[in-house]
């Protein structure tokens, strides 16, 4: 292959370099881009860290897969928006309105609810909705055993599916669960259940891959506001609009979004007017680039919880009182001013600060030096020990968070080792609780404390990896879980975070909130729950 | 008539390739082995990296399966080599594409950055090494010494950032330091893969400005980093011929100086040749850099990330095709080695 191009370079070299030469200098002159005066406005640049490993919805979700589904998926229901004070579309999380679902109705006991599917929804591909898509949609998720399947068996649990998923007429589905659950409507606003266009699909299938996983992990077939044209992950993914999507066709009818690894490079090509929008900037770029004219960063306090999670289960952290003492040690104020530069803001619940039945009033942790010293000697340890924390290579924000707590940490004797390891080496060492202590940044998109506290604090959760066990926070939340009196739902999540704050599992950092630098021109942002940007919301000026 | 007969009368440059090529077999078997079993050292699992909030004990069964991860080492290392012999990589983890097609598709990418950076390489080293040889003392011959010191000395990436700043985010002369060509321009159609020349065969100029304006930064940095190295060695070599008393007694003779410089420069090819191929591999290895500070979407870009992500079928691909490109760059080498000095023996 190489030889091959050698010696045809070899041909046309003499031809090429002199025609070079005259062209730099004319071509940029003489050919002006074409056209794209008109279409400019109507086009969206940006720059992210990630294409989209996979357009299928069935891959384990990431950043920038959610971002994608957001914007090609359609699911059945949807929060409805509204403005918050500082102008951003925010979903208001006490009303759900029709999506793809024009209404839907819940049964009695909250086990089971009726889709009525709008009329005249049509996809990408040009066909029209109707119930069929919806049930192919549902057995496909069903078989491939990933992200429907853990939704309808963890969070529903369904586990049978020709009881629960009914077709009652063309346009009309019927899904019923065996225990009666508060997330039943709720949990279909999610943007990983969307809504494939099943005609598209079963064109693709084949023997050998019965559910078309090849095709859509490269293509879109939805009913979004925007469809896949190309596709070239590491380089970049470009949607088209749908111009029939059902809430009226997109603003900006083009999406280039581009792979900038480099988020200095983002910087500079967002300063440079190459790119409209720049996205996952640092706090100190942000607090650069918030000073160029004609640049605007948009900034929210989401859902992310950010922490450093203790080993709950091996010594010393099996002491409550040595756990309390890490929290009493954390110089918040100083971190947030050096590294978050203003971004963020004191993690005071293990319940993101957004949510429903979200209380910071058991916080306790304000800078205490004597205090951790008094915990520490109380727990038997007055001269400190040694320990170790986790954190992902790469990784500049908790570096240098690592920094100042080991620091922070050692005016009360607790020396920490700093260990510096690939992700997948510090999940795997976490995961098998080999690693005393290691950040975790993440969040739960359903908005439901219950939901959140399930996924973190239940002793019998998978995820919960500092191993954190109260029988009566998992009593509490098993009833959340299967319990629809809200007003009990939320005195009993209350409940969970008091203990929680009291057993201080975790040492609590920050709500590092989400940012998005992008040219002043554009506007309309909002923000949605998985932190990825719908692009439908945005226009151009 | 006997073998060895029939083995003569072959052209000299077919009898170079063919008692050097089945030497590639054996050498791309042990690299495909070694990768495999280095790559599986690697500690991390990227299924519980994959599924994060999801992670059950079912599902994580279910995407090792996919991934192929069940099973021993053993096992796995043979089924791999079984589909690496029907052309099958096996299947990104992050990419969602077969891996033989993302490479593919990234390889002209990383060949054109490192073809206009050796083209320019050479160029920059032989000129300015020659023009110091025959000028000493001169403005050049200063200018080589300097920067042949500082060049051994400067990292790719920082000489990447640093034009960068200078050229596109201070001085607005350069083009956005990301991608081949500009968003909104579409990329010309395939045909050798190389922007600037598909785009030339199609006749679209403003493609063919913009990925020559897109070349540019990314091969100025490899090529600052690599001409200083080429460049000492030509001038030690081409220092030693120019003294030499063939060239003393063409001087004497009366021959022209320029013919006396293109004389003394096909005597000093061989070790040249030499450098030249090593610096292609060497190249092909700074790509991995460079292409992630300018997001330009090849081979090195995608090596990185197959590294960040655990995704072993991409990183063990990568390494498959950069070691059958490498030892397509040394059998040429030998070739053209061969050819330039008959007296040796590869």
């Amino acid at each position: 292959m190489a030889g091959n191009f050698f010696t045809k370079e070899s041909v046309s070299r003499r031809t090429l370099l002199s025609a070079t030469v005259a062209l730099a200098t004319v071509g940029t002159f003489a050919f002006t881009p074409r056209a794209f005066a008109q279409s400019a406005k109507e086009t969206l640049i940006v720059g992210g860290p990630r294409t989209p490993e996979s357009l299928d919805q069935e891959y384990p979700p990431t950043e920038a897969v959610h971002e994608m589904r957001r914007n090609v998926y359609e699911r059945l229901v949807a929060f409805d928006m509204k403005k918050g004070d500082d102008g951003v579309l925010y979903e208001d999380f006490s009303k759900i309105v029709g999506a793809l679902a024009e209404k839907y109705e819940v049964g009695p006991d909250s086990k089971s609810i009726t889709f009525h599917i709008r009329p005249g929804v049509v996809s990408g591909a040009g066909n029209t909705l109707t119930a069929d898509d919806v049930m192919w949609s549902f057995e496909r998720g069903w078989a491939l055993k990933a992200n429907f399947h853990w939704y309808m068996t963890q969070i529903l649990k369904i586990d049978d599916f020709s009881k629960a998923f009914e077709k009652v007429d063309d346009m009309t589905v019927k899904v019923s669960i065996p225990k009666s659950s508060p997330l039943i409507a709720k949990l279909w606003t999610n943007s990983d259940l969307g809504i494939l266009d099943a005609k598209v699909m079963k064109e693709k299938i084949t023997d050998d891959d019965p559910w078309g996983q090849r095709f859509l992990a490269t293509n879109s077939a939805s009913f979004g506001p925007y469809f896949v044209t190309k596709y070239a992950p590491g380089q970049e993914t470009v949607y088209q609009a749908n111009e029939k999507y059902y809430r009226g066709a997109p603003r900006l009818k083009r999406i280039i979004f581009k792979e900038i690894p480099t988020a200095a490079n983002r910087v500079a090509a967002l300063q440079g007017g190459a790119i409209d929008v720049a996205e996952y900037l640092s706090p100190r770029e942000l607090s650069q680039v918030e000073k160029i004219p004609g640049v605007s960063v948009h900034k929210v306090f989401g859902n992310y919880i950010h922490r450093v999670e203790m080993q709950n289960e091996t010594k010393p952290f099996n002491d409550i009182r040595v756990r309390q003492a890490l929290n009493y040690l954390v110089p918040r104020d100083a971190i947030s001013k050096a590294v978050y530069f203003g971004t963020a803001r004191p993690t005071k619940s293990p319940i993101s600060e957004i949510y429903p039945a979200f209380t910071d009033e058991y916080y306790q942790y304000s800078l205490d030096v004597d205090k951790a010293k008094a915990l520490l000697a109380e727990a038997g340890l007055p001269e400190g020990f040694e320990t170790e924390l986790g954190y992902r290579t790469g990784d500049q924000l908790e570096e240098e968070i690592a920094v100042i707590l080991q620091t922070a940490f050692a005016k009360a004797g607790v020396n920490v080792k700093l260990s510096k390891l690939p992700a997948s080496t510090l999940v795997e060492r976490y995961t098998k609780g080999e690693i005393p202590m290691y950040f975790f940044r993440d969040m739960a998109i359903v908005p439901d404390a219950a939901y959140v506290a399930n996924l973190w604090l239940n002793s019998g959760s998978l995820i919960n990896y500092s191993r954190f066990k109260s029988d009566e926070v998992d009593a509490l939340i098993n009833s959340a879980l299967t319990g629809t009196d809200e007003t009990k739902r939320v005195a009993d999540m209350k409940r969970v975070q008091q203990i929680t704050m009291e057993n201080a599992p975790w040492v609590f950092l920050f709500n590092p909130g989400y940012q998005l630098a992008t040219r002043s021109n554009v506007k309309g942002y909002s923000w949605y729950t998985p932190n990825g940007n719908a692009w439908f919301d945005f226009y151009k000026e | 008539m006997s073998v060895s007969d029939s083995w003569q009368r072959l052209p000299r440059p077919l009898r170079i390739v063919m008692s050097r090529l089945p030497m590639v077999f054996p050498q791309m078997l042990g690299v495909i082995f070694v990768t495999f079993m280095l790559v599986r050292l690697l500690p991390g699992d990227p299924t519980l990296l994959m599924l994060g909030n999801m992670a059950t004990p079912e599902s994580i069964a279910n995407l090792r399966e996919q991934l192929g991860l069940n099973g021993s080492l053993w096992e796995q290392f043979v089924h791999y080599m079984g589909n690496v012999m029907h052309g099958d990589l096996g299947v990104s983890l992050f990419t969602s594409n077969p891996v033989a097609k993302d490479l593919i598709e990234r390889a002209p990418a990383t060949l054109e950055l490192i073809f206009y950076s050796m083209l320019l390489t050479v160029i920059l080293a032989v000129v300015l090494a020659v023009i110091a040889v025959v000028k000493p003392g001169g403005i050049v011959d200063y200018f080589s010494r300097i920067y042949g010191l500082a060049a051994g000395a400067i990292p790719d990436f920082w000489i990447g950032l640093l034009l960068i700043f200078f050229l596109f985010s201070l001085a607005g002369i350069a083009p956005a330091p990301f991608g081949r060509i500009d968003p909104l321009l579409e990329a010309p159609p395939a045909i050798t893969g190389f922007y600037t020349f598909d785009s030339l065969l199609a006749g679209d100029f403003s493609a063919l400005a913009s990925s020559f304006g897109r070349l540019a930064l990314p091969v100025l940095t490899l090529t600052l980093v690599n001409a200083g190295a080429l460049m000492q060695m030509t001038k030690t070599t081409f220092a030693g011929i120019w003294r030499s008393d063939f060239i003393r007694h063409q001087r004497a003779s009366g021959l022209p100086e320029r013919v006396i410089i293109r004389n003394a420069l096909r005597n000093s090819l061989p070790p040249i040749i030499t450098l030249v191929g090593f610096l292609v591999g060497f190249l092909l290895g700074a790509a991995v850099l460079v292409e992630t500070i300018f997001s330009w979407g090849g081979l090195g870009q995608y090596a990185v990330q197959s590294v960040i992500n655990s995704d072993y079928p991409a990183l063990q691909g990568f390494v498959l095709l950069a070691s059958a490109f490498i030892l397509i760059v040394y059998l040429i080498v030998d070739v053209l080695y061969e050819l330039a000095d008959p007296r040796i023996r590869v």
